[in-house]
């Protein structure tokens, strides 16, 4: 596949026919420096953007044959995030936002399910709390919640710890390995942590959009 | 998405707080702008009301004859009141006295409309409407008439040839009639008694009314209904149509109401925009978590329309409920205030309020979230989520179209509208752009500063764009209340200059010209007006340039023979010029131009020997005449031949003989005149009438007092009323400042924030802080002043047609304004980033 962008300057290439194959429940660490195309990968595999040539396949359905309700979709349906900075809905306590998912699939007990996520990752204490109440390591482990709430076939993370100070930051990438390992969920993982890429069964170095390794 | 999942993320914003601003600012817009909708409705209804009691009735029928029995008919089927009144001129007796008097015959029912005041000799009794006509057999008689003659309850006195028991005296009536000339002594008498009296012969100058009332529409129908059978004979006359002072009052008055509201509207709707623009920029991040969830554009778009409609919903409920609370707590209130019976207002204001919110919301919020629902959720992971110019400039179109729309549908003018935003809004962005270079100037100057200043400066300069928009915003109310304030200033100005505190108020005829200085000097000593006093003669235009003026003759044809409207076949004064030239008319004679005319055309006579007439100009216009023409006249076999030789404006609304045709004094000096003059003394003083009458026998005085008292009186209410309806608006003004305010709070809260965390003492910042909003409320203050000017100009040019002149001070009060109001809101609006910890405003606002 191949990602390209208008700038002022012309037309950047961000990814280089760039060729990648995951395998269900493979965990794999996508690494590179700032502005290798990382991100930009982790976006198009999981459904986010698109590639502005070549075909990507999600769970078996080609994502670059659907528009953006049909990404929607299967997102909803096999996809789970975390992210850098979190990104929990401040307006909802922490229990709702790991409900949010569920809810959105239509699920019927959405709110047991996220409690027992919440439970399961050491926050049953704090259902009802909001975000702006919760340290980076809380919220972090909130948003790690609601990924595994819908029990998603694969977990896109960008960054996880890269908020979060070393220990909090280890302390929450075990709670995501288990819970990957617990949910049988296939892992794609953006990282600048060469350890943490080393947990992982698959690695993949970008610079300037291409595989380099 | 699921309605019960957009029903569950309505409820969870709700709980969490996210709403409480745009609701709450959607039901106190709501809310206030139902409260004025609902004031001004009533209030102009009620002064309507009250006004139509100068007519005695919401309208009327008149002509030289009787309504036909088909109009009764008519107009019982539409529910429409009616009562009869025939009004004639005839000489009244007493034992050896007799005086030419008004006489009014009234029916059953009247009047339909004001009340009448009547000493019956136990006291003075007020008499409701229905209530007001002596039985039959009996007269009231006025003041005027009771001196004249010597009257006292129970003497009986004759009209034609019937005897009337006089068992009442009229201290106040409610249709007095404004016309000039009209203000002989008035006896009112039962219509029953009309036949016996034998007056009514033909040939009898006789004036029917058809006395009217009902609903608007009814009104309207009948009228229709009415019109060809009408047509020639009869005349359809409301309040309005009289052409009279009080008609200009009540226009200028629903104007002012009508502005007053549009204002409203507008505020409502920029405050309401504020907080949808909010409330669409925090949800941004929601869309795109949203959207890495699973929820497609449609499902989101779904999620929000619900959740906008609900808002709409609920904030509409609230105001409604908030606006007829304060309306009723208002209308409590200033019961007292305005002492004229409010009747309940009708359910447009309702509509008017909901509309307002519900349609600023949603053209406000929605192109938003349009706009975010279609954001790539990459959005999410590079934290970009500022939403696009196109959002943006598509936001401000939707939400311009909205308010603009509001604004026409509310005033039904799209020249008031034009001019109010035209106005407001070229000068607010002509002031923006100036305030974006001097914010951008004010970087260097702040260099040059210490602490606290500089902090401030480089605030205020970091943002030009944003402190530009904010001054545009806090302008846009200073500029709506000094719109007001200045208008009703000048408004009331205008009424209170049209009837002075000592205008004349009474009008002394018959004066003849060995009495002049006789009557000048008793008038000089005890009046605090010493009226002109002017010759008069009547007299006829026997020709225009060789041609008899009944050739000439043109437009209405078939002119009634109206007593109120022309008391003496033609007579002087308001309500629109005589259309034709034919028929007998009283001419005047002066030196110089008299005191309330403009000279619009020719020139002035400087030589009192010329033989030259000067026209009023729009009665030259109905008759074809213009300067240069010759006019023959004939006063009693004495003919006078004069040459237009100028045109005038004449001020009808003060209360100076006014006349048509004035002539040059050596026209009228071979003609036999009599002269008159009018003077102020205090109602009271009956004593110094009787001594001038006493002194002077065949003068006749006429009086005006009562017309004046009710005309000041009505113009005390309405000004009481635009004064609540000015603070009604100040209050919705203050509403859009601390909108403003709140919605910028964030981005202030997070640079002070940090400026705490760096170190900056509470005193710096809250200076600092201080200094910025005073800054914004300055330049506002500047930018609405000169939005005020010109808005002013406008209106007061192309839609209340008053002389427009400039107010230099506008710019000294309204910065001063400006600076104080939006320190004092902007300080109340972040008070709180002073009592928590630089940590707690970071973590809130990130």
């Amino acid at each position: 596949m191949c990602k390209r962008a208008e700038v002022a300057t012309g037309e950047l290439t961000i990814l280089d026919a760039l060729t990648v194959a995951i395998d269900k429940g493979e965990r794999t660490a996508i690494v590179g420096q700032s502005g290798s195309g990382k991100t930009t990968l982790l976006s198009i595999l999981a459904g986010l953007d698109v590639a502005t040539s070549g075909h990507v396949w999600l769970a078996g359905h080609e994502l670059s044959a659907l528009d953006e309700n049909g990404r929607a979709l299967l997102r909803k349906q096999y996809v789970g995030f975390v992210f850098q900075t979190f990104q929990l809905l401040t307006s909802l306590t922490a229990l709702e936002n790991v409900m949010l998912p569920a809810e959105l699939r239509g699920d019927d007990d959405a709110d047991r399910r996220a409690a027992e996520c919440l439970e399961r990752v050491g926050l049953g204490h704090r259902l009802n709390h909001y975000p702006a109440k919760l340290s980076g390591g809380e919220q972090q482990r909130v948003a790690l919640a609601r990924a595994f709430a819908t029990n998603p076939e694969v977990l896109f993370a960008d960054e996880p710890t890269g908020n979060l100070d070393t220990r909090t930051g280890r302390k929450i990438i075990d709670l995501m390995f288990e819970l990957s390992d617990e949910f049988a969920s296939t892992l794609v993982l953006v990282t600048h942590d060469s350890t943490l890429a080393a947990r992982c069964d698959s690695v993949h170095e970008l610079e300037l959009g291409r595989i380099i390794s | 998405m699921r309605l019960g999942v957009s029903a569950k993320l309505f409820a969870r914003d709700l709980k969490a707080g996210e709403l409480n601003l745009l609701a709450l600012a959607l039901c106190i817009a709501v809310g206030s702008v139902t409260m004025i909708a609902l004031f001004a409705d009533q209030i102009r209804r009620a002064v309507t009301t009250e006004s139509s009691s100068f007519l005695a009735a919401d309208r009327v029928i008149s002509g030289g004859i009787q309504a036909p029995e088909s109009f009764l008919s008519a107009a019982r089927e539409l529910d429409i009141d009616t009562a009869e009144l025939l009004g004639f001129v005839s000489m009244i007796y007493f034992a050896d006295n007799n005086q030419l008097a008004s006489v009014k015959a009234v029916s059953a029912g009247y009047p339909l409309r004001g009340e009448i005041h009547v000493n019956d000799g136990s006291g003075t009794v007020v008499l409701a409407s229905g209530m007001g006509h002596p039985p039959v057999g009996e007269a009231w008689v006025d003041r005027l008439l009771q001196a004249r003659l010597g009257l006292a309850i129970g003497d009986v006195i004759e009209v034609g040839v019937k005897p009337l028991k006089v068992t009442g005296i009229i201290f106040a009536e409610p249709d007095p009639s404004s016309g000039f000339m009209d203000f002989a002594p008035r006896l009112t008498m039962n219509w029953e008694d009309i036949v016996a009296t034998q007056v009514v012969q033909p040939g009898s100058q006789l004036s029917y009314r058809l006395l009217l009332r009902g609903e608007e529409a009814p009104l309207e129908a009948l009228r229709n209904e009415l019109s060809n059978e009408m047509e020639g004979r009869f005349r359809w006359r409301d309040v309005r149509g009289t052409g009279d002072r009080l008609a200009s009052v009540l226009d200028r008055m629903e104007g002012f109401i009508m502005l007053g509201g549009l204002l409203a509207v507008t505020l409502g709707g920029v405050a309401i925009s504020l907080c949808a623009d909010r409330y669409a920029r925090r949800r941004a991040p929601q869309v795109a978590i949203l959207k890495t969830l699973g929820a497609g554009p449609p499902e989101l778009y779904f999620a929000y329309s619900l959740q906008f409609l609900l808002i709409a919903l609920t904030g509409v409920i609230a105001g409604w409920l908030l606006g007829a609370g304060g309306h009723a707590l208002l209308t409590a209130l200033i019961g007292e205030a305005i002492p004229v019976a409010l009747p309940s207002p009708s359910l447009e204001p309702l509509v008017v309020g909901a509309l307002t919110g519900a349609v600023c919301l949603l053209a406000f919020a929605m192109p938003s979230i349009r706009a975010l629902c279609g954001v790539s959720p990459m959005a999410v992971i590079r934290e970009d989520l500022t939403r696009s110019a196109t959002a943006r400039r598509a936001t401000l179109i939707a939400g311009g179209i909205a308010i603009l729309s509001m604004m026409v549908w509310y005033t039904g003018s799209l020249l008031v509208t034009s001019l109010t935003l035209l106005g407001t809004l070229v000068s607010v962005a002509l002031f923006g752009t100036l305030a974006v270079i001097l914010l951008n100037s004010g970087r260097g100057l702040g260099k040059r500063t210490g602490g606290t200043l500089r902090l401030a400066l480089s605030s205020l300069s970091r943002h030009p764009i944003l402190n530009a928009t904010h001054i545009g915003v806090f302008a846009i109310p200073i500029c709506v209340l000094f719109i007001l304030l200045l208008l009703q200033d000048e408004v009331i100005g205008e009424w209170r200059g049209m009837m002075p505190e000592k205008a004349p108020n009474h009008f002394v005829l018959n004066i003849t010209e060995e009495q002049v200085d006789g009557v000048k000097q008793l008038l000089d000593e005890n009046s605090t007006y010493q009226g002109l006093v002017f010759p008069m003669a009547r007299g006829l235009i026997t020709a225009v340039n060789g041609v008899a003026p009944r050739r000439r003759e043109f437009g209405e044809q078939a002119q009634t023979r109206d007593l109120e409207a022309n008391p003496s076949t033609d007579s002087d004064g308001p309500g629109g010029p005589p259309r034709r030239l034919s028929g007998t008319r009283n001419f005047s004679a002066s030196e110089n131009l008299p005191e309330g005319n403009e000279l619009v055309a020719g020139t002035w006579w400087t030589d009192s020997d010329v033989m030259e007439a000067s026209l009023d100009e729009e009665f030259a216009r109905w008759n074809e005449l213009d300067i240069g023409d010759e006019l023959s006249l004939d006063f009693n076999g004495q003919a006078v031949q004069v040459e237009i030789s100028s045109l005038r404006k004449v001020n009808w609304d003060s209360f100076q003989p006014n006349f048509w045709l004035l002539l040059s004094p050596a026209a009228l000096a071979e003609v036999p005149s009599t002269y008159m003059g009018s003077f102020h003394v205090d109602a009271a003083d009956n004593a110094f009438i009787n001594r001038l009458l006493a002194s002077y026998p065949t003068l006749s005085v006429l009086s005006v007092d009562q017309f004046i008292v009710r005309f000041r009186d009505i113009l005390d209410k309405i000004s009481t009323a635009m004064n609540l309806l000015v603070s009604l608006v100040l209050a919705s003004a203050a509403l859009v400042m601390l909108a403003s305010i709140i919605t910028s709070r964030e981005l202030r809260l997070r640079e002070y924030g940090l400026l705490r965390t760096l170190g900056g003492s509470s005193r710096l910042v809250r200076g600092s802080l201080l200094l910025e909003f005073a800054g914004l409320g300055l330049f506002a203050g500047v930018a609405a002043a000169l939005a005020t000017e010109a808005t002013l100009f406008g209106l007061q040019e192309f839609f209340f047609e008053m002389p427009y002149q400039w107010h230099p001070t506008l710019f000294v009060y309204a910065p001063l304004t400006g600076l104080l109001i939006v320190s004092l809101l902007g300080v109340l609006g972040t008070k709180r980033m002073m009592r928590v910890t630089p940590v707690t405003i970071l973590r809130e606002v990130k």
